[in-house]
């Protein structure tokens, strides 16, 4: 991030803002763009631990291996549940095309097949969670074709400098193909990564608040190893964080085939 | 209806028995193996039909599964069942199965199966897998069009949580997964065929489109039926091939098959004139298929089409049980479509239709089967509701089929449902109206 910029930035300063007197501005558009194009990893792998948490304190846990790449406008990811039991084996591979439809697949052991997925919503729970498909898309990050920006000023976050930005939905198609109204987002300066996002739904309530509590650089790209998605609305909270997260940049072609998901955990050096 | 034939012993599988409670008990590390995943599930599921307040289902199922990994390339997969009823419905006949795939115990309440023994081995894009194991084709969900190469349960009728329930076969198979096209060759040297409910159980095959053209009010009890022997192992092998690769963005694969009808034809094989036996025969017959499946935005298409030109079947005539060989094609289309509010719904329709001659089939010249079913989670997908149809259009009958799961713990999960089957006693689904029940389910997976 330039140091001019970040100046500028901080010239911004302003409180929160209503939906309809909402206005962007050129440093939001260049920060959100920075975002964007944060470098991705060509392959990571790592354990991810899931624990969904609902509004009485009970939980329920989630372990896969997740094998994750983003190369030539696709991100692809295959997740391989290892634990509870009732979905051990069970396996999930997306790839993303930034340039036509996402395919899906789903392996469940008690149908033997592995079976297409019709595309999701953006706004769909992915698999229970207070994530949405749209989040596991976007890996923290705000796609332009989406979202109208603003910056809005530099926040002191026990003593952390973070830049404060905002997103307004393009329309009311995207609002609803998002589930999301607005944001406003903290954004760590060094790895251009959105530590705290708060959401406000398509009739600018509190939706739900992401909190990453710890990002590291897994090959060249800054990865969120632990986070929190907390819905305001229905009390119930996911935490993720990843075990043994490291880059595979060779990762193997054939850990992103759909017919290999019925094999099981790929092996993985 | 008594059966005379008798089962005979099952080395293989008391060996693979052996070898599994070995691995899973002496621990596979002792072995020099790494320990993939293990689980096992307890599932007891019960049933009333209000016919005199008895109970119509009550059974425990207890599966333990194990996958091993050696080395690099090596796999091992291991499962089993053990399965206790004491009710109605049964644990369905046995006598359909080869003796190297028969039950280690097979008792009238009680069972004890090997469900997988399988040691496959990756060789680059390529994997072979030798033992006791299952192949589902097809891209259709429960309608079977391409999907025949295993044989299936049927003692549920169709009223399984998943369908078609399939019956592992001892065998070979040869995949390859290239990026571009894919070939998947499978040999099953195991007689088996399609598991049928005991005789006097509730899903009994009742309608004489399933009898050979027997009438229904046919008093059973005077009848012998005998099983065809199981044990031809060469002979009467099935042979499987099925290629696929991606066009754009849909996936297309064409398949041939060949083996015994899975579905017996009923041959009159004594006339005693007290006691007539029937021989339920599998002959062998090919099956040429393709499959579609496309992707269009929130909705999946999938498409299959089969023919199989020399269908065994039973026709009307002078005489009973008579039969013949016609040409059967069958094609179905489904769509998943995942619908606004959260809503999943899975729409399918099959046509099965016989090639024409003289006489007529017993069974409808064709066959029209229409599925939908919808479902829904709540509650971050702690509970699920699903509500299915599954019609005959042909014979105008049907099951409706509703049900709740309650996810209450990782480990436990909770069913009520209700079943409901109607039409007329001649057809499909209405030869077992007096099924209809509630029913609740518990399984526990540790």
């Amino acid at each position: 991030m330039p140091k001019a910029l970040l100046i500028g930035l901080g010239l911004l300063l302003s409180g929160a803002t209503p939906a309809q007197d909402w206005s962007d501005n050129p440093e939001g558009q260049t920060l959100a763009q920075a975002i964007y194009e944060r470098p991705a990893s060509a392959g990571r792998v790592g354990t991810m631990n899931f624990k969904l948490i609902n509004k009485r304190g009970r939980s329920r846990e989630r372990v896969a291996l997740m094998a994750h790449s983003e190369i030539e406008n696709t991100t692809r990811v295959a997740i391989f549940f290892t634990a509870p039991a009732a979905i051990q084996n069970t396996a999930f591979l997306s790839h993303e095309h930034a340039l036509s439809d996402d395919d899906a697949w789903l392996y469940l052991p008690a149908t033997e097949r592995v079976r297409r997925l019709p595309a999701s919503e953006r706004g769909d729970a992915f698999m229970g969670t207070d994530l949405s498909y749209g989040d596991i898309r976007d890996n923290f990050r705000f796609p332009p074709e989406y979202w109208r920006f603003r910056a809005n000023g530099i926040r002191d976050v026990d003593g952390r400098e973070l830049i404060a930005l905002d997103g307004l939905a393009r329309s009311e198609d995207s609002a609803r193909e998002m589930g999301y109204g607005r944001f406003e987002a903290l954004v760590d300066e060094t790895s251009l990564f959105p530590v705290v996002v708060e959401y406000f739904d398509v009739h600018d309530q509190p939706l739900k608040r992401v909190t990453v509590s710890n990002i590291g650089l897994v090959g060249e790209a800054w990865t969120a190893l632990a986070f929190e998605v907390a819905n305001h609305q229905t009390g119930h909270r996911t935490e993720v964080f990843f075990d043994n997260m490291r880059a595979v940049p060779d990762l193997s072609e054939r850990v992103f085939l759909p017919a290999a998901l019925a094999d099981g955990l790929p092996r993985i050096p | 209806m008594s059966w005379t034939s008798s089962p005979r012993s099952a080395p293989l599988a008391a060996v693979a028995l052996g070898l599994t409670l070995a691995l899973m008990t002496a621990g596979p590390v002792a072995a020099g193996l790494e320990r993939v995943s293990q689980r096992t599930e307890i599932d007891y599921w019960a049933g009333a039909d209000g016919d005199e307040g008895r109970i119509a289902l009550s059974r425990l199922s207890i599966s333990p599964t194990l996958r091993l990994r050696a080395g690099q390339n090596w796999d091992i997969d291991l499962a089993g069942r053990v399965e206790a009823a004491y009710d109605r419905t049964g644990l369905g006949t046995t006598r359909s199965y080869s003796p190297a795939s028969r039950p280690l115990i097979d008792s009238d309440h009680v069972r004890l199966e090997i469900d997988q023994f399988v040691l496959s081995r990756r060789i680059g894009a390529n994997r072979l897998s030798i033992g006791k194991q299952t192949l589902a084709w097809g891209v259709l969900d429960g309608i079977q069009i391409t999907d025949r190469f295993d044989p299936v349960r049927r003692r549920d009728f169709v009223l399984t949580e998943f369908r078609p329930e399939r019956l592992a076969r001892w065998g070979l198979r040869w995949r390859h997964d290239g990026e571009g096209l894919r070939a998947d060759l499978a040999v099953a040297f195991d007689p088996t065929v399609n598991q049928l409910a005991q005789a006097g159980d509730r899903f009994e095959p009742l309608a004489p489109r399933l009898r050979g053209g027997l009438s229904s009010e046919l008093d059973t009890t005077t009848l012998d039926i005998v099983q065809s022997d199981r044990d031809r192992y060469w002979r009467d092998a099935t042979y499987g091939l099925r290629l696929s690769h991606a066009i754009g963005r849909a996936d297309a694969s064409v398949l041939f098959l060949s083996g015994p009808d899975p579905e017996p034809l009923l041959r009159l094989a004594g006339l005693e004139p007290e006691r007539p036996t029937i021989e339920l025969v599998y002959p062998r017959r090919e099956l040429i298929g393709a499959t579609l499946e496309v992707p269009e935005g929130s909705r999946v298409w999938r498409l299959e089409l089969a023919h199989i030109p020399n269908q065994p079947i039973n026709v009307e005539g002078t005489e009973a049980l008579n039969s013949d060989e016609r040409g059967r094609t069958l094609a179905g289309v489904g769509m998943d479509w995942n619908a606004p509010e959260g809503w999943f719904v899975n729409a399918q329709l099959a046509v099965d239709h016989l090639s024409g001659g003289h006489p007529d089939p017993v069974r409808p010249q064709t066959d029209v089967i229409a599925t939908l079913r919808a479902q829904r989670g709540f509650a971050q997908d702690t509970l699920k509701f699903r509500s299915e149809v599954l019609a005959s259009l042909s014979d105008g009958d049907g099951a409706v089929r509703t049900a709740l799961d309650w996810q209450f713990s990782d480990p436990l999960r909770l069913s009520i449902g209700a079943d409901w089957l109607f039409g007329t006693r001649a057809g499909l689904f209405g030869q077992y109206r007096d099924a209809s029940q509630l029913w609740i389910r518990m399984r526990l997976s540790l």
